[in-house]
């Protein structure tokens, strides 16, 4: 229905108020050298780097595997370079470079370079001011950001089979069961 | 250009009428030949992708751009994805053109079984109400027929393709013969309870479906019972809903008497002016574009409401140079489809620690409480809601990162109602289709217009369809009421019906009430095409009904040779 890509209309990006303009040229410049890997179709490897960086500070490694485990980042690549237009890849790109630029206005260092604890801290605020509004069509880099993260993890079959209940021939519906506190979400094949 | 054998009757089209038609005929002796524009589908054997996972996709739920492209306006159905485009045209093989200011849709699915593969599965009885709209209110002209006339059909297709649901008792919306309904979940109990404590003329009840629920051994033939898997838009291994794959063709084909040809197109129909009969088909080979033509006594189109319209129009003549079987001038005309505009949800709280096993492949209904019996309100016709409760699953749009809120990601969520309104439109002259001169496809048809719009009439329906799901919400739940509203189009329902009406009179329509041509006694329509007008129910099980009731009318004269 409307779900599929609803979310993709971003053409507001978060805009750092602490950005300076000689930021963003320098980084700009550094980003033409940086080589591209050959399985990116899209993303150089810093870029790549960056996006591992985010979408596992937002699904982190537990006893299941966390977002880059199971090639979320490749997943995202595949969709800027054959799903969206040209200028939602671009918008896409800009807003993370641009998520990057803010974390070293705030931090003084690129996301990458942060360590574990200082990234899920500096994540978790940008999160939370996000997060807690209520969007229409335009959303924000992040809003996008984390939702491709996350639908794209629980598309993948570790992502699934090891997080929730995964049931792909249920048998006759049953209406009405309980639902006891440690009961995961039950998921079959329909996208 | 090959000419072949004759067959005692042509059935073009093999969709879930044409399928009809294919059973009846030769399950009563008759040698019967199906033609079918689109590709062969085997039931189970060519179901692609009915056990793939998401991750068994390239793109998962994204459309590339490549089927963007190529199924711009397809992809716009709900359930056209990854798993399911396969069953549904490619737009740039098969264009159609709109009017500007009037945005339209055509959904296609050209295959054995047509859009049987790939349909909404909702099954209702028209009632005496829905048959005198037209008579009643004088928009439209008046059904030929009554309840009492389709009544036996409506059971005859029922046990055939089983069909699961509750009797309610209503007169404006008559039972059937039903198997279990699909079970309610506990959300859906207690919404029940308060809408119809609430309300004293309105029933929330599981939907009527075209599923196999809980059947006894040895019956429906081939087919068992639903897995709910969520994934009939795949084709069902089960056969559990009802497609013409599963059904009604392994029915004709056990007979012998079936013979069906795929990738073949109708060009024309050939017309015998001496006897004013239709003789055969002139066809096209769809891969190759050659030639061919095919004889018959009787001939059913069932090729779908624009495309059946479309032959006639081709098929015009000196004896009927406005489209074959158009005297009238009615044929291309009162082309009618629901408005399903009008979608609600509410969060219903109270039930943390109930859940449900398995994915229903249906949902409720919210039967019709607008001017059923009289007209008492400032528009014409009626509506229905559908919809039903669920947990809501993987929620990205929260606050939230690292392990705790990845292990929060994985509990079911809130409870969420969501209703969509489906609404009858009243049948206008000037909403129509055309065939566009000097435009043609790639085997040289011309390209269809669909010149219509839903009108006043419809918008002032829709505001009170908006402020009825607001306060039916209320009612149910409370909690954040969202209502809301897109722009009505024509086609986006899928229910398109009209353009070569049935009638009492030959002069304001194409059809008698056996679906006989009233100019072209050998000459029957049996889809969708010939309603003149349509309920806010699907028009599904009617035509088929129709369909049955058509083929055994024909057989009778075939019989005693008056066809």
């Amino acid at each position: 229905m409307e779900r599929r890509e609803a979310v993709i209309k971003i053409s507001w990006i978060l805009k750092s108020v602490f950005l300076a303009p000689t930021v963003l040229t320098v980084l700009q410049s550094c980003q033409h050298e940086v080589k591209q890997s050959k399985d990116l179709l899209v993303f150089n490897d810093n870029q790549d780097s960056l996006v591992k960086a985010i979408a596992d500070t937002i699904i982190p490694r537990t006893n299941s595997p966390s977002a880059s485990d199971v090639n979320v980042d490749k997943f995202i690549d595949l969709l800027l370079n054959d799903v969206f237009d040209e200028r939602t890849k671009q918008i896409f790109l800009n807003g993370l470079s641009e998520f990057d630029q803010n974390c070293k206005s705030v931090t003084g260092e690129s996301f990458t370079n942060l360590s574990e604890p200082e990234q899920h801290i500096y994540l978790e605020k940008i999160d939370k001011d996000i997060m807690q509004k209520d969007y229409d069509e335009l959303v924000p880099f992040y809003y996008t950001f984390k939702h491709l993260t996350i639908t794209s993890y629980f598309s993948t079959e570790q992502g699934v089979k090891q997080n929730l209940n995964y049931i792909p021939i249920p048998g006759p519906f049953i209406g009405d069961i309980d639902l006891k506190p440690e009961d995961k979400i039950i998921i079959g094949n329909k996208m | 250009m090959n000419i072949k054998k004759q067959y005692e009757v042509i059935v073009v089209g093999g969709g879930m009428t044409g399928s009809w038609a294919a059973k009846e005929f030769t399950e009563k002796g008759f040698e019967t030949l199906v033609i079918e524009r689109g590709k062969e589908v085997e039931h189970i054997k060519d179901y692609s992708t009915t056990y793939n996972a998401p991750w068994d996709f390239k793109y998962r739920d994204y459309d590339s751009k490549e089927v963007k492209e190529e199924q711009y306006m397809q992809r716009l159905k709900y359930n056209f994805d990854a798993s399911s485009k396969q069953f549904y045209v490619n737009d740039k093989e098969h264009p159609m053109e709109t009017v500007k200011g009037k945005p339209s849709r055509w959904f296609r699915g050209f295959q054995t079984g047509g859009k049987s593969l790939i349909w909404g599965k909702g099954v209702y009885r028209y009632s005496d109400y829905d048959f005198e709209r037209n008579k009643n209110d004088g928009n439209g002209i008046d059904w030929p027929i009554r309840y009492k006339d389709i009544e036996k059909w409506y059971d005859y297709i029922e046990e055939f393709i089983g069909v699961c649901g509750t009797n309610e008792d209503l007169d404006h919306y008559p039972d059937g013969k039903y198997l279990p309904p699909f079970e309610m979940n506990a959300v859906e109990k207690a919404a029940k309870k308060r809408l119809e404590d609430h309300y004293k003329d309105r029933v929330f009840a599981p939907n009527r479906v075209a599923h196999l629920t809980k059947i006894k051994p040895g019956t429906f033939k081939g087919r068992s019972e639903c897995m709910s898997r969520d994934m009939c838009h795949t084709g069902c291994p089960f056969g559990a809903y009802f497609s013409s794959n599963s059904s009604t063709f392994p029915a004709a084909k056990l007979t012998g008497k079936l013979t069906m040809v795929h990738n073949t197109i109708v060009d024309t129909l050939i017309y015998d002016e001496t006897k004013s009969r239709v003789t055969g088909v002139k066809v096209i080979d769809a891969n190759t574009n050659e030639t061919t033509e095919y004889y018959a006594r009787v001939i059913f189109l069932c090729a779908s409401t624009l495309l059946s319209t479309s032959i006639l129009m081709r098929s015009k003549n000196d004896t009927f140079p406005n489209g074959l079987a158009n005297s009238s001038g009615v044929l291309g005309h009162y082309l009618i489809d629901n408005h399903k505009t009008v979608v609600g949800t509410v969060v219903m709280e109270g039930f943390d620690d109930k859940y449900y096993k398995g994915f229903r492949p249906a949902d409720l209904v919210i039967t019709s409480f607008r001017n059923i019996k009289k007209q008492e309100k400032d528009f014409y016709r009626s509506y229905g809601f559908w919809g039903g409760a669920r947990r809501v699953g993987i929620n990205p749009n929260q606050i939230g990162i690292g392990k705790k809120f990845k292990e929060k990601l994985t509990k079911p969520g809130d409870w969420v109602m969501r209703i969509y309104g489906f609404g009858e439109s009243i049948p206008y002259y000037d909403n129509k289709i055309e065939l566009l001169e000097g435009k043609k496809n790639k085997w040289g048809l011309q390209i269809v217009k669909i010149d219509a719009e839903f009108k006043e009439n419809e918008l002032k329906m829709i505001k009170d369809m908006k402020e009825q799901a607001q306060e039916m919400l209320e009612v149910m739940g409370l909690k954040d009421v969202k209502v809301t509203e897109s722009i009505p189009i024509v086609g986006n329902s899928s229910h398109m019906v009209g353009t070569a009406r049935m009638g009492k009179n030959s002069k304001t329509s194409v059809l008698n009430s056996f679906n006989q041509c009233h100019d072209i006694t050998n000459l029957f329509i049996t889809d969708g095409s010939c309603m003149p007008s349509l309920s806010y129910k699907s028009p599904s099980l009617t035509i088929m009904a129709l369909t049955a009731r058509a083929c055994d009318f024909a057989v009778k004269k075939m019989k005693k040779g008056e066809l």
